[in-house]
């Protein structure tokens, strides 16, 4: 066991710049338009979760239901700052096509970081070196899009969706409380 | 509890903490990168068509501190982010004894009529700035950044009033 964690953490390692390299490939296709170049990533993001699905954790996790609420639960903590903020006048009946596709990118991005990523990172690494490394990456994935500034939120949110893995032992809470802080952009971003 | 789980709760907490403390409004309260759809402009006094569904416009203001006999930077931005400015430190010049300098953007209800040949596009707002205490009147000394949202539809040219007279804004510069 201590041999496995001294190694040099080369699985982890290659899931990370896979993810990121996702990311960077996101950014290349951005002049091909958002829809192009979000489908490219999710496909990749997919395409990890999927090609690590077999590896199953030896964790004991949360029941599905506890599970669930503690992601709604986290959701709605960080919306809490948002929610200060004057509503939005955007319409509720374009809300819905969006709020399907920043499920699915939302979810994808989870069973990447939170789940492969995770998984390896804990194995090779520990989980305390598997949530700050999932934190970076969910920070520098976002970059791109949002700039440096918004890495340091997107550090800490990272952080805690992190730490909602590792104390939950599963992927779907991070999956729901990433939706729920989404949804939040529509009604106060 | 397990080591796992216990590392789990620490970085959650912190996390969430970490999240609330460096929330900002310019920060976008949105984790995977998918572009949120802009918000409808929102009329002062709305085209008949735009009526229903239309939402105000929003005030905003700001409080900048006077330190050393310098107002600091920064700048007020209306709550539906239509008027953001900036101004640097030093960028006013507050009147004896000021401790701090309020600016404010309102959205004018009853704005002064546009010149021939000119329309006004959306919202005309007033942005109103004074020493505080007193509202005595401050001094501009250096450049300003003002972006202004406006909606939808052709224009052949963007202007700004320089009173007493208006220039062209150059193109790509007006936002």
């Amino acid at each position: 066991m201590i041999q496995v964690r001294l190694a040099a953490p080369r699985r982890a390692a290659r899931i990370t710049v896979l993810v990121l390299g996702a990311a960077v490939l996101r950014t290349l296709l951005l002049p091909a338009g958002d829809l192009v170049s979000t489908a490219t990533f999710g496909a990749c993001l997919l395409a990890i979760s999927w090609r690590e699905r077999g590896r199953s954790s030896s964790e004991p996790h949360w029941g599905r239901g506890r599970a669930l609420a503690a992601g709604l639960a986290t959701g709605a903590v960080l919306l809490v700052p948002v929610a200060a903020m004057p509503l939005s006048g955007r319409a509720i009946s374009a809300f819905w096509e969006w709020a399907a596709i920043a499920a699915v990118i939302a979810t994808l991005e989870e069973t990447a970081i939170r789940g492969a990523l995770y998984q390896w990172w804990t194995e090779e690494a520990g989980p305390a070196v598997a949530i700050v490394a999932g934190a970076l990456v969910f920070a520098l994935i976002h970059l791109p899009r949002y700039g440096f500034g918004a890495m340091p939120p997107d550090a800490a949110v990272g952080l805690a969706l992190g730490g909602l893995r590792a104390l939950t032992g599963r992927v779907l809470p991070c999956a729901v409380a990433h939706t729920v802080a989404d949804w939040g952009a529509w009604f106060w971003a | 509890m397990m080591p796992t789980r216990r590392v789990g709760l620490v970085a959650l907490a912190l996390g969430l903490m970490a999240a609330a403390l460096l929330h900002t409004r310019s920060a976008p309260p949105l984790y995977d990168g998918i572009v949120v759809p802009p918000e409808p402009y929102r009329w002062e006094s709305p085209p008949p068509n735009l009526k229903a569904g239309n939402k105000p416009p929003l005030s905003g203001e700001v409080i900048l501190p006077v330190q050393n006999g310098q107002v600091a930077g920064g700048g007020p931005q209306t709550g539906d982010n239509q008027v953001i400015m900036f101004f640097g430190p030093g960028f006013f010049k507050a009147p004896a004894g000021a401790q701090a300098v309020k600016c404010t953007i309102e959205p004018e209800a009853n704005p002064p009529a546009a010149p021939s040949g000119i329309d006004i596009r959306g919202n005309v707002y007033r942005i109103n700035c004074v020493g505080q205490p007193g509202d005595g009147p401050v001094t501009i000394a250096a450049m300003y950044h003002l972006t202004m949202r406006f909606p939808p539809g052709a224009f052949k040219e963007i202007q700004y009033n320089t009173r007493p007279r208006r220039r062209p804004a150059p193109r790509g510069t007006a936002s």
